[in-house]
């Protein structure tokens, strides 16, 4: 078997990989036998390894402090000491990672950065100078080097430290996560334990690996990591086999695609061609999936099913990436499908089908086109309901990966359900042509409608049809008027094919907030269940897991070790591990000593919580204890649990939990925003603060939580909605002049009737645009991409790309109004960003004059009770405020926050410098506890004439604005964004507008170049253009009579110089005649006895002169038959194609179909273009709007058959017989001679012209020319 | 005339599938869900959890599940999805015990809640689990699935 070069080139690499994946397989053993005798070796090397990492990194953090400690003593020293220009300098952005402490040598501190955590150094301390040493707030540990700088008789004691283990985790988009076990753990993929303590011994095991970090001989950190396992490392290993296994295959079945591919071109029977095509994307698609190589891709989560999954199609879908994957595919068969049916629709079409399988076909494709919609529809949900990224809530206009990957897979979707609809109609136009008496106008009403109504019966017949009517017709109307686009309009496949992704984005998008709406009723539904039916079991669990897991015992056993505990931190530390943090119930973490009295503990949403009532438990706790107590003077319910923690020894003491349930639990007594937990789940995509609750006992409103006033009408109206059987109910209802979704649940449980109404208010129409926006304009701007690889495409073909004056003109209308647009928007952003800046500032200004006056007003003479005053002005004005003394905190509402030291009890030292050293009145700055930023006013307050330092923020009071930034961004987003659509929608009309006359007039032109002198334009434009049209119509009309007058005169001249030269010819042979005669009728007269041989002899000249005078008339008489014509051989398809071109700008359709490649015939090409341009626009003159040219070839299989076929007027009988008479002409200005002409050139080349049939529907003309040899 | 047959037959059978997925959902045996206890079902949950076996849980899921899992997953998730998440969560942790602890039958959410020890990538480590049960259309589905 021999290949061809061509062939060898897909063969050999292929052969190559084959033979790769087998050798691979066969030698698998081999290469795991070795891994596992030279494991041990390997393991050691590992151990080392990771041990020097792990001491190279504690050593560069080292480095670093140190270097950090010399920065800061070169500050002081060039400042000379100066607090003012130290405390800015040591907060620049480079020392941000640091903390860094300078304090006097009486321990007083002189300058601190922002992010201190830290303040428990004790510069007496002299073993700690020049020493690094591991230190520990009361949430953080930290790596700490301290230093001494004497300067100017000055001691300055230096603490630099950097953080190194948060010992708590917040789980919100706030934390600032620092981990370095955490970090050695995902670097070196293995557990890793480090203990600050230095005191737990090694581990022994041998499953483990310990190590010292040490500094100057002094022990740092005891490191513990669990030796790389084995197992585990030889799974990895041949799991790594098993990939490149995978992607030698691919690379196989992909270099086979190619060649299939080049192959699939030279075949003929397109059916084999796309089963052939549709078989290997399946195998190839199956592979992928198969080799799990997509789902592997661990990068931003686009292969967890958690972000999207469905198990639609045996889970070829079941990841984002996955999804994309599978899209890929299908869309790659869908183009090619589109391309088969565009071929077929352009195919010449026998008529006279049968009526019945017309009916019959269209029926079963109406039934699939909306089987195809349901599908679409059905396919946006699934992308909605079946993930938990919330595409809507999240404000920011660019996505991340994950959803900016299920953006473009909704477009890829939108883009092939779209396609595949259109392929079906332009099947059922490809069978109505070919039904006898076809009319293009009453073909797309009746079916238009057909679908319309089809529409409406198929959703009533479904249990739950997919999207709403009105995106129903809309997607029916649109898809046919795409069918009228690709009829009328000659536009190439790809301008289709962008119009179709713009459309199809548009409707996913329609889907998906139709969707989100539904969701945002199923989000209800759970509250309101959730709320009618509290799972107290799942609250006992929450109890029991806080309690015990691993960290609340290590913590607990830790804090009753330590005598200098702050048993608050360590009760937060335990709260923010456990899954209370995450479920935001009203809870609580407290430690009891083993009298059972209260040591310190955490409460999330509640600052006081009475202690558990003892009495109904034993007195000694051997193990967890679960109980349920009510709230006094509340209908609440507490779960508590008590857990005994004890050592080896004795009972040390308690650790509590409680968890309050209440239906008050739900957003009301809102924690600060950086320590709140998403939405109670991802998927929950109503905000627990927008819900407004309403519950009714036995039919009577008792009690409404959330931010809304309700009228006793309003009452009834929701009392009185008619619950399903399930006891539910979903409406959306006018409440106090808005539209709210409200559901309802209801429960009768011991003889009481229970209803719980939840309910949020709809958004307004600004935040629907702009949740259609957001996405609308990502696709927008991948398609723009799109566009733009396709230009570069074409430039690389083509080496120019041709921009006609209409796209020029789209483009500077384009420019000249978003560029100010954008500015404008951008002007109007940044100064409403401003103008809320300083709307916020100027609230908590005034908040902090309040709090000075009304402590003036309210303080004792003595002012001994000034905390007390600030507790009253805290709870009477309902501010919440920390006060500063000396630097440091000495009163705050929320002490608590300071007491753990999540918030520095150090004030702010910009707003220290700012007001102390400076002698402002007040700073305003933004503070950051983690990643969370707030506003704060600092105010130096007069209070009973001492001064000091009032805080006031908006991270614990709630600032309303007018607008909020997120309001700011929808509004912006969406007006603009419907600016922006009208600009390009005018622009692009305006730019056709303009343009439309200068395109006729270039083709035109074009035409009159091709001979065409009978081109007349209409003058519709106005103003110069109709000048230039008048004079190009002028132009046309001298040229062509000075044509006609010049061929009349070249006729005349020609007929002058023939005759001429004919009468001199004909002269030449006469003379010797006349004279032979002569000489003849003398000899006759004269008797002459030579008249024999003188009769012969001018007989003889006589009839030579004749034969002369013969062989004149002869070639005159071809002469006049013969044009000077230049015969070759051409591409007749090229002529027909360039013959077509020249009629881009009429309105009817001109189609050219022809299965034929390569169609050569002997002609003169300009005189052929002369002809067919006369025929086309013969028929344009008998009124056609649709001209089919076809080409093929003959049953003998020597000629080809071109039929140009219209539906014009047609031809009388009468006139039938005259058309290719010599001045016969129907028109007013025709010179009849066109038709005759063209005969004759094409009888000349050997071809033959007819009418082959004609009636008042239209005419066929077909022209059989012979093929060339 | 060969090839738009084809077409026709293509579209059909595409558009038959394609609609078959979408009914799939509809198509529950809520019969098998009346008859079936809570009792069999912990049971079959309890082996699921312990064998990593999926498709034993998510045959009782049919609405919205919460899931709270030890990877961090944490949300609410449609019977399609939860199949996906529970099969990628048990790739990785392999339960090699449970103990069920506390169960709780007659309430209107029954649950069960214990412990379970894991192993993980050459790592060990303790799990607290939860389920419990809540009625849908007359059926009991999973309403609530913690391993962390």
């Amino acid at each position: 078997m021999r290949f061809s070069g061509n062939q060898l080139r897909f063969i050999l690499p292929v052969f190559i990989l084959l033979i790769a994946i087998i050798l691979l397989q066969l030698f698998e053993p081999v290469l795991l036998n070795n891994k596992k005798k030279n494991w041990n070796k390997e393991l050691n090397v590992k151990n080392e390894l990771i041990e020097k990492s792990v001491k190279n990194i504690f050593n560069e953090k080292i480095d670093s402090l140190k270097f950090i400690l010399n920065k800061v003593k070169k500050i002081i020293k060039n400042e000379n000491g100066s607090q003012e220009k130290i405390i800015p300098l040591i907060n620049q952005h480079a020392l941000s990672k640091f903390s860094v402490v300078i304090t006097d040598s009486n321990g007083e501190v002189f300058a601190w950065t922002r992010n201190i955590l830290f303040n428990n150094f004790n510069p007496r301390n002299s073993n700690k100078i020049n020493n690094v040493s591991i230190t520990k707030s009361n949430l953080i540990v930290y790596l700490t080097y301290n230093g001494l700088l004497d300067y100017d008789s000055t001691a300055y004691y230096i603490s630099v430290s950097l953080p190194l283990e948060k010992e708590y985790r917040l789980q919100n988009k706030y934390f600032q996560k620092i981990s370095l076990t955490g970090l050695l753990s995902s670097k070196f993929n293995t557990q890793f334990e480090i203990n600050y303590s230095g005191k737990n011994p090694h581990k022994n095991d041998g499953r483990y690996y310990s190590f010292f970090v040490e500094n100057n001989n002094n022990k740092i950190a005891l490191v513990t990591f669990k030796k790389p396992n084995f197992d585990i490392n030889l799974n990895n290993y041949r799991q790594n086999l098993k990939n490149i296994k995978y992607v030698l295959l691919i690379t196989v079945l992909l270099l086979l695609g190619v060649y299939l591919f080049i192959k699939l071109k030279e075949l003929n029977n397109k059916a084999i061609k796309y089963f052939t095509l549709l078989s290997y994307l399946v195998i190839l698609r199956y592979t992928v999936y198969v080799s799990g190589l997509v789902s592997s891709w661990q990068t931003s989560g686009i292969s967890n099913p958690a972000y999207f999954s469905s198990s639609f199609a045996f889970g070829i879908v079941k990841s984002p990436v996955e999804l994309f994957v599978t899209c890929i595919f299908v869309l790659v068969f869908v183009i090619q499908l589109y391309t088969f049916v565009l071929g077929i629709s352009n195919k010449k079409t026998t008529v006279n089908k049968s009526v019945k399988l017309y009916f019959i076909t269209t029926i079963s494709l109406l039934l699939i086109f909306f089987l195809t919609y349901r599908g679409f529809a059905a396919s946006i949900r699934s992308v909605i309901f079946d993930s938990t990224l919330v595409y809507f809530n999240d404000h920011s206009l660019f996505p991340n990966v994950t959803t900016g990957l299920m953006y473009i897979n909704v477009l890829l979707m939108g883009f092939i359900f779209l396609l595949i609809s259109f392929i079906i109609l332009l099947i059922i136009y490809v069978f109505a042509k070919s039904v006898k008496n076809f009319n293009l106008t009453r073909f797309l009403l009746i079916q238009f409608f057909v679908f319309q109504l089809f529409g409406i019966f198929f959703d009533l017949v479904q249990n739950n049809p997919q999207g709403n009517s009105l995106i129903r017709i809309l997607f029916v109307t649109f898809t046919f008027l795409l069918l009228i686009f690709h009829i009328l309009s000659k536009h190439k496949k790809f301008i289709k094919f962008i119009y179709i992704l713009f459309a199809g984005s548009a409707f996913s998008v329609i889907l998906m907030i139709f969707y989100n709406n539904q969701l945002e009723k199923e989000s209800l539904k759970i509250y309101a269940r959730d709320l009618i039916n509290p799972n107290d079991g799942w609250l006992e669990f929450l109890v029991r897991e806080s309690l015990l897991n691993d960290f609340t015992r290590k913590e607990a056993l830790e804090a009753f070790d330590n005598p200098s505990t702050n048993f608050d931190a360590s009760a937060f530390k335990i709260w923010s591990k456990s899954s209370l943090q995450k479920e935001s119930f009203i809870s609580e973490i407290g430690f009891l000593d083993y009298n059972k009295k209260f040591l310190g503990g955490f409460g999330f949403r509640i600052s006081e919580l009475p202690g558990p009532n003892w009495s109904n438990l034993k007195n000694v706790l051997s193990d967890i204890t679960i109980f349920k107590e009510n709230l006094p003077n509340s209908g609440a319910k507490i779960i508590r649990g008590i857990f005994p923690v004890k050592n080896d020894y004795a009972l040390l003491g308690y650790v509590e939990a409680s968890v309050i349930f209440d239906i008050g639990n739900f957003g009301f007594a809102e924690p600060p925003e950086f320590l709140k937990a998403p939405p109670l789940h991802q998927k929950q995509i109503v905000q627990t603060g927008e819900l407004k609750i309403l519950e009714f006992i036995n039919d009577s409103l008792k009690n409404v939580w959330g931010d809304i006033r309700i009228s006793y009408p309003d009452v009834d109206k929701i009392d009185n909605i008619k619950l399903n059987k399930e006891h539910e109910a979903f409406r959306i209802i006018n409440l106090n002049g808005a539209n709210y979704k409200i559901y309802i649940s209801q429960v009768i449980r011991n003889k009481k009737t229970k209803k719980i109404a939840v309910a949020i208010r709809e958004k307004d129409l600004s935040f629907q645009i702009f949740n259609f926006f957001k996405i609308f304009f990502f696709h927008s701007l991948l398609i723009l991409l799109i566009i733009l690889i396709y230009f570069v495409y074409i430039l690389s073909r083509k080496k120019e790309i041709k921009i006609s004056l209409q796209t020029k003109l789209l483009i500077a209308f384009l420019i000249v109004s978003l560029i100010p647009l954008i500015l404008l928007a951008l002007y109007f952003r940044n100064l409403t960003e401003q103008k809320n800046k300083d709307a916020v500032f100027y609230k908590l200004g005034k908040r902090a004059y309040s709090i000075e006056t009304y402590t003036n007003d309210h303080l004792t003479p003595e002012a001994d009770n000034i905390y007390e005053v600030f507790e009253k002005a805290s709870s009477e004005l309902n501010i919440n405020f920390s006060v500063f003394k000396n630097k440091k905190v000495s009163y705050s509402t929320e002490s608590l926050f300071y007491e753990i030291s999540l918030i520095p009890k150090l004030i702010n030292p910009f707003a220290f410098n700012t007001i102390e050293n400076l002698g402002a009145q007040d700073y305003i700055t933004i503070d950051a506890v983690e990643k969370y930023k707030y506003n704060s006013f600092y105010y130096l307050a007069n209070i009973n004439h001492k001064y000091y330092i009032i805080q006031v923020s908006d991270a614990f009071n709630n600032i309303s604005l007018p607008m909020s930034g997120n309001e700011v961004d929808a509004f912006l987003v969406a007006s603009y964004s419907l600016a922006v659509l009208l600009v390009l929608i005018l622009s692009s009309i305006l730019a056709n507008q303009i343009s439309k006359p200068i395109r006729k007039l270039t083709q035109a032109t074009v035409a009159v170049a091709s001979g065409d002198l009978d081109i007349q334009l209409e003058e519709k434009a106005g103003g110069e253009v109709d000048d230039l049209i008048k004079g190009f119509n002028y132009m046309v009309h001298e040229l062509k009579r000075n044509q006609l007058q010049l061929a009349e005169v070249e006729r005349e001249a020609a007929w002058k110089e023939m005759a001429k030269q004919v009468a001199h010819e004909i002269k030449n042979p006469l003379t010797p005649m006349k004279l032979a005669t002569q000489q003849l009728i003398a000899a006759f007269k004269d008797n002459s006895h030579k008249f024999e041989n003188i009769f012969n002899k001018v007989t003889g000249t006589i009839i030579n002169q004749i034969e002369t005078l013969s062989k004149i008339a002869t070639e005159f008489s071809n002469f006049a038959k013969m044009p000077s014509l230049k015969i070759e051989r051409i591409d007749l398809r090229k002529v027909i194609k360039e013959s077509i071109d020249l009629f881009l700008e009429e309105s009817a359709g001109i189609s050219f179909a022809s299965e034929l490649e390569n169609v050569f015939i002997e002609a003169d090409y300009d005189q052929l273009k002369r002809t067919l341009i006369n025929l086309i626009r013969n028929s344009l003159q008998a009124g056609a709007t649709e001209i089919e040219i076809t080409l093929n070839s003959n049953e003998d299989s020597e000629h080809f058959d071109l039929r140009i076929k219209d539906n014009g007027c047609g031809i009388s009988d009468e006139n039938l017989p005259k058309i290719f008479d010599y001045n016969f002409t129907t028109k007013d200005k025709g010179m009849g001679i066109g038709l005759s002409l063209a005969k004759k050139y094409l009888e000349f080349i050997h071809a033959t012209i007819q009418v082959e049939q004609t009636t008042n529907r239209g005419t066929t003309i077909l022209i059989r020319f012979r093929k060339s040899k | 005339m060969k090839q738009k047959f084809f077409i026709v037959a293509f579209l059909f059978v595409a558009g038959f599938s394609v609609v078959n997925a979408q009914f799939h959902d509809s198509k529950m045996p809520l019969t098998t869900q009346h008859k079936t206890g809570v009792d069999k079902i912990f049971s079959n949950v309890y082996s699921g959890l312990l064998n990593g076996d999926v498709s034993r849980i998510t045959k009782y899921i049919k609405s919205d599940v919460s899931l709270n899992l030890k990877s961090g997953i944490s949300d609410y998730f449609s019977p399609s999805q939860a199949y996906y998440v529970l099969k990628d969560f048990f790739k990785k942790y392999h339960l090699i015990e449970l103990k069920i602890l506390t169960t709780k039958k007659t309430t209107d959410f029954p649950y069960a809640s214990g412990t379970a020890k894991y192993k993980s990538s050459g790592l060990s480590g303790n799990l607290q689990v939860f389920y419990s049960l809540k009625k849908i259309n007359g059926g009991w589905t999973i309403a609530q699935l913690t391993m962390n």
